[in-house]
């Protein structure tokens, strides 16, 4: 837990280590508010690592959450990787199809696997209320990838 | 008074109060949608008042802002997703409740807390505009500065259990502010030659992916233990008499902090809701239950985020001085109906515009309690679909809404990457708050500094105007207070561990 935290105070070092080189690059009057932050955050990050090392030298509990159960870290996983491909691939196969098979995909892998109808017909439902509510209302004009 | 009579019987006509009620309906709607808010919604709206009369437009538009301000906390209750930027901090008490299956007693709060804040800041117009506008005027480049750090300080108030860690976000919120052109040089920063990016980051994307999106997809993986409520039921009372005056100490304070807020132009309206949020803590009879699902918690952020409403028309309409993006929109619906804002607005001339619109505010928030407040409980039927549904649903939801705010790619990537940040924040235990009031703050903070430093030049010139100006004396003594209280709790808490 201790080193745990201690990575996370080291990783947010380097952040702002380089936020604070790379706004020394701007013109003066530009560099002053990056810079300013990331001095301030190198500091704060000190700190974080002076307090998580003070606390392992006293042996107070730290916080930080327990590693995941093996079958919850693969739901996460797969969470994440649905939401990533369903944005990375909103373009080229457009919105409807994107999000009607995201809504699918998402509810079947996270729902009751016999409800496989009630989730095809939920989800083209819902995209269709969505889209529609947004073009008509918003005049909203979502990418259409392969389907123009 | 006899103007105001005459404003009660031009505004209570009924088309005007049809037309109340249809935006006050819309503005709900728009709001409890995540990722629009009130600029889309007045920005939709603005079409349909050409064929209206000067007052009747401009209540129109007015009675649309409150619905929104009231809208963002229905899906913030319930999905823990802030349907405006505003709504963030109803989400800490609010999806608590909903939570412990109390979701129609903290939207039946949210309906009465925005009235009470909507009203509050309607007197504040009615009675206080011409006074408190000029006042706003004295607030300069190191005034404005030294709001900006209140509004971060009050990131310590908000971190006592992990300070350092609430201050860390801050900074990370204040760096990712640095985005896009710089204001006074217009120098690239950070852009990695992105031409949307060039404009900074858009707020919606990264509080949709830091908030909304981590936050639900976290939902999944702990299942059991924090799912949307989808099989509890909720039971929802009505008793407004004894709703309406459950925390009238808390309402007026908060309102009264969301139109100080909202008069001072260019102060991110959003900050208010966390100032009265502290402040309630602090005034609170039972401040360990905040955090956990405490009601007064929703009055207060609540109240102070419609408090912002006719706070920031003051400065619009008195002074032109558009405080914020919904503001300038409403500026542009003048000044297509041919109005002039400034003083000349509340001359004799015009006294059956300003008059009218000045009793149309309040008959706005009492549409936007009725509505609110009795048919609240039909959008809890949102809770009896499945948490694996409900989360797809939002996610395509959260995907539409910010496509639909920018129309383009980038800002679903930007939403995209921001939640993986999110998660690894909820991870690692640093709040998404702190970074959220880092970046709203952090343009505000970044064009002060700039402005002090061009002014003021030296050190000793900048110390010099910080000790001399009054209200930068009342400031920094505010701000001492925050952090000193900050710390001292934080010290305490440690202590009791």
């Amino acid at each position: 837990m201790y080193r745990q935290n201690k990575l996370v105070a080291v990783a947010t070092f380097l952040f702002f280590a380089w936020l604070t080189y790379t706004g020394w690059e701007f013109d003066e009057m530009a560099s002053y508010m990056p810079v300013t932050v990331g001095v301030l955050g190198m500091a704060l990050c000190l700190c974080l690592f002076a307090t998580v090392c003070f606390k392992e030298k006293m042996g107070v509990v730290v916080l930080f959450a327990k590693a995941f159960p093996k079958k919850e870290t693969l739901q996460l996983i797969l969470a994440f990787a649905l939401v990533s491909a369903y944005c990375l691939l909103m373009p080229y196969v457009g919105f409807i199809v994107s999000s009607t098979a995201f809504f699918f995909l998402f509810s079947l892998c996270f729902g009751k696997k016999e409800k496989i109808v009630s989730y095809l017909v939920y989800s083209a439902l819902t995209v269709a209320v969505i889209y529609f509510s947004f073009t008509l209302t918003l005049h909203t004009s979502f990418p259409k990838g392969f389907m123009i | 008074m006899e103007n105001l009579l005459m404003g009660i019987k031009l505004a209570c006509t009924p088309v005007g109060l049809i037309c109340c009620l249809l935006a006050t309906v819309e503005g709900i709607i728009v709001g409890a949608l995540p990722g629009l808010g009130p600029t889309i919604g007045m920005s939709l709206l603005i079409p349909f008042t050409y064929s209206m009369s000067p007052a009747t437009a401009l209540i129109f538009l007015a009675a649309c802002y409150c619905g929104t301000q009231y809208g963002g906390s229905i899906t913030a209750i319930l999905l823990n997703t802030p349907g405006t930027p505003a709504a963030v901090a109803t989400t800490i008490e609010g999806y608590q409740m909903t939570l412990n299956g109390r979701g129609g007693e903290a939207l039946n709060e949210a309906a009465v807390a925005s009235f009470w804040g909507g009203m509050v800041s309607a007197l504040a117009f009615i009675f206080l505009a011409p006074p408190l506008a000029r006042f706003s005027v004295k607030f300069g480049s190191m005034e404005n500065l030294l709001l900006a750090v209140f509004g971060l300080a009050i990131i310590a108030s908000l971190s006592e259990k992990d300070m350092i860690k609430g201050l860390i976000g801050g900074a990370f919120g204040l760096a990712l502010a640095c985005v896009g052109t710089d204001p006074f040089t217009a120098t690239e920063r950070y852009t990695f030659d992105s031409l949307r990016l060039m404009s900074g980051l858009s707020p919606l994307p990264v509080m949709i992916g830091v908030f909304s999106i981590a936050r639900i997809v976290h939902n999944i993986r702990d299942s059991e233990s924090t799912k949307l409520q989808s099989e509890k039921k909720v039971e929802v009372k009505h008793h407004l008499l004894k709703d309406l005056f459950k925390y009238f100490i808390t309402y007026v304070r908060s309102g009264v902090i969301g139109t100080i807020v909202g008069i001072i132009p260019g102060a991110a309206g959003n900050v208010s809701t966390f100032i009265a949020y502290d402040q309630a803590k602090k005034w609170s009879k039972n401040p360990n239950n905040f955090g956990h699902g405490e009601r007064e918690g929703i009055a207060a952020t609540e109240s102070a985020n419609n408090g912002v409403t006719g706070g920031a028309m003051i400065p619009t309409m008195t002074l032109g001085i558009p405080g914020s993006p919904s503001m300038a929109v409403f500026m542009g619906a003048l000044l297509i109906q041919g109005l002039q804002p400034g003083y000349d607005l509340f001359n004799a001339n015009n006294s059956t515009i300003i008059y009218p619109f000045m009793v149309g505010l309040i008959v706005a928030n009492v549409m936007m309690l009725l509505v609110g407040y009795y048919f609240s409980r039909h959008f809890l039927a949102v809770l009896k679909v499945p948490s694996n549904m409900l989360v797809a649903g939002i996610v395509v939801l959260c995907v539409a809404g910010v496509y639909a705010s920018g129309k383009n790619m980038t800002d679903i990537y930007v939403m995209l990457i921001f939640s993986f940040v999110g998660y690894a924040m909820e991870r690692f235990k640093f709040s998404g708050t702190p970074v959220v009031l880092g970046f709203i703050l952090g343009p505000l903070t970044e064009k002060s500094l700039l402005k002090v430093i061009a002014i003021y030049k030296t050190p000793a010139g900048i110390l010099g105007k910080m000790f001399t100006s009054p209200i930068c004396i009342v400031l920094l003594l505010v701000i001492a207070l925050v952090i000193g209280n900050a710390a001292r709790n934080s010290m305490k808490e440690k202590n009791a561990n």
